[in-house]
């Protein structure tokens, strides 16, 4: 029997909304597909009306949409954000379409076409080809703060579209559901590889839990490994102490952590999800 | 906690505007109960992270007293009580360098009154009085905010130092904040947030008023410095202007851009 080495990819996602609050508050996002290598995290802004629709659109619709960011002409800013035009035109239809605005009181209407925002951070990843095999390269954009890290060895790499907690505010650039309003969000775009092994990650985090992590790599503390490892057992508990402790900001969480691995294996490239 | 000045001086014409001062006062209430109203709203309904008061003087000889029927209601009663909705048109970026009418529904709680003295002195008593009492209840909470829409003519005494014994109270987390609005006959250019009496007109009301007006607080400064002028001695002091800004700067979560 003939046996090659596979990378599986493999994707754990965790959610907890803020405490003290409904699970129906929880106002982030986050979506993934495998098969089209794509994730994407979105936190919805609290002064905002119907925000959780409007980020479960940003998130489902970047994955699931034909785009890819491996085939724009070129990896700038403009031609991202052009790319991003027709997707966003149709979810603000999308989202203006789901609400009953004839029911709403005047306070609800009012709020509501002032727009929903949220931030947002999209990843796509392949596997590089031939001798480069052991390579995965990525690709990301993002508007605000939703954070990326890159994990090697239980080391963090770097962090994007942020790399100082610092730069964390309650101003974090948005995308609105209001085009009227979108002309002056900033988008960033990153790209890069990942090198196969038992702890290379991508991990992509809403706010809180970023400021957080960064803080804890800036005082030299490996604490925030246990936050983004599938592996923690009871991550919730692990973070709910945190936030009792007022180490993370008490806010809605969302962790989604993207492995890959490497074993010997009969067959070809696996693909599994986990989620909690 | 909202005062609102209904004197008879309140039908005299304001800055360089034809419009009565008392009409000015109620858009300026109107606006800021919608927009404080408006900050809170979520898509369930209005989340009440205040409790309002609004105490009117004036309106008859030497009153002072609770202009919706009790002292304190939640944010939530007020944004379900309006005495009517009228539809508006505002003016808005169309996002690509145009600009559109947009119709916009206007709360309206308090038409414009115009009749008796200007008992401002028992008014911030009356003040004084309800805030020591919610404070007591509330010794954690973010401390009240107390907007005063006034012509400034007080006629019972002299009101600055009824003032800075309400700004002496306080909760865990800071003094009471007194922000004046200062609704003037007086012609100028709007002044918003001044950091000293020499940036107002030679008006000793508007004066009086800026001394009676409290520091905006560093975490109002963090936010609003990087949209508008203000500064570590900016005082909430508007005259002839919008006070709307200091409900947006009000810190309940993440902010969101406004439609220009």
């Amino acid at each position: 029997m003939r046996c090659t080495e596979v990378i599986p990819v493999e994707v754990s996602a965790f959610s907890m909304q803020k405490l003290g609050n409904k699970p129906s508050q929880y106002e982030d996002s986050y979506y993934y597909e495998l098969r089209k290598r794509k994730l994407a995290v979105a936190d919805g802004a609290s002064e905002s009306c119907f925000a959780k629709s409007w980020a479960d659109l940003l998130t489902s619709s970047f994955v699931q949409s034909d785009l890819s960011l491996f085939r724009l002409s070129d990896f700038e800013v403009q031609t991202v954000k052009q790319a991003f035009e027709p997707i966003l035109a149709s979810i603000r239809e999308e989202w203006t379409r789901k609400i009953d605005w004839a029911s709403l009181p005047w306070y609800i209407e009012e709020k509501s076409k002032r727009g929903a925002f949220a931030t947002f951070l999209g990843v796509e990843f392949k596997r590089m080809r031939r001798k480069r095999k052991r390579l995965y390269k990525w690709r990301a954009v993002a508007v605000g703060d939703c954070c990326m890290f890159l994990l090697d060895d239980t080391q963090l790499q770097g962090s994007f579209p942020l790399t100082s907690s610092s730069e964390f505010g309650i101003t974090p650039c948005l995308l609105s559901s209001n085009s009227n309003i979108s002309s002056k969000t900033l988008w960033s775009i990153k790209e890069g590889l990942v090198k196969v092994g038992k702890s290379s990650r991508l991990v992509l985090a809403t706010d809180a839990v970023a400021k957080w992590i960064l803080q804890m790599a800036e005082s030299g503390k490996n604490t925030w490994s246990n936050a983004v490892s599938p592996e923690t057992v009871s991550r919730r508990l692990f973070l709910e102490e945190l936030v009792n402790k007022e180490e993370i900001r008490n806010d809605d969480i969302t962790i989604l952590t993207l492995g890959f691995h490497s074993f010997l294996r009969q067959s070809g490239l696996m693909l599994s999800f986990k989620g909690s | 906690m909202f005062l609102l000045d209904q004197s008879g001086s309140m039908s005299e014409g304001f800055g360089a505007a034809s419009i009565p001062k008392a009409q000015g006062a109620a858009d300026a209430i109107n606006r800021l109960l919608q927009e404080l109203i408006l900050k809170c709203t979520k898509e369930e309904g209005i989340r009440d992270y205040f409790d309002v008061a609004i105490i009117g003087y004036g309106s008859q000889q030497g009153y002072a007293g609770a202009l919706i029927g009790q002292k304190f209601v939640k944010l939530s009663w007020l944004g379900e009580h309006p005495n009517k909705i009228e539809e508006r048109t505002r003016k808005e970026s169309d996002g690509a360098g145009g600009i559109v009418e947009n119709r916009v529904k206007f709360p309206i709680w308090f038409d414009p009154v115009a009749s008796g003295d200007t008992p401002m002195c028992k008014a911030l008593e009356l003040a004084y009085e309800w805030v020591s009492e919610w404070i007591t209840d509330h010794q954690d909470a973010y401390p009240p905010m107390i907007f005063n829409i006034t012509d400034g003519g007080a006629t019972d005494a002299d009101p600055e130092s009824a003032a800075k014994k309400i700004m002496s109270l306080s909760t865990s987390d800071g003094n009471v904040l007194i922000y004046n609005c200062h609704i003037s006959g007086t012609k100028g250019s709007e002044i918003l947030f001044p950091k000293s009496e020499e940036e107002l007109p030679a008006d000793e009301l508007a004066r009086k008023l800026f001394r009676m007006s409290s520091l905006l607080p560093q975490e109002v400064i963090n936010l609003a410095e990087k949209e508008i002028a203000v500064e570590q001695n900016s005082r909430g002091f508007a005259f002839n202007a919008d006070l709307v800004n200091l409900i947006k700067f009000l810190n309940i979560g993440t902010r969101t851009p406004e439609l220009q």
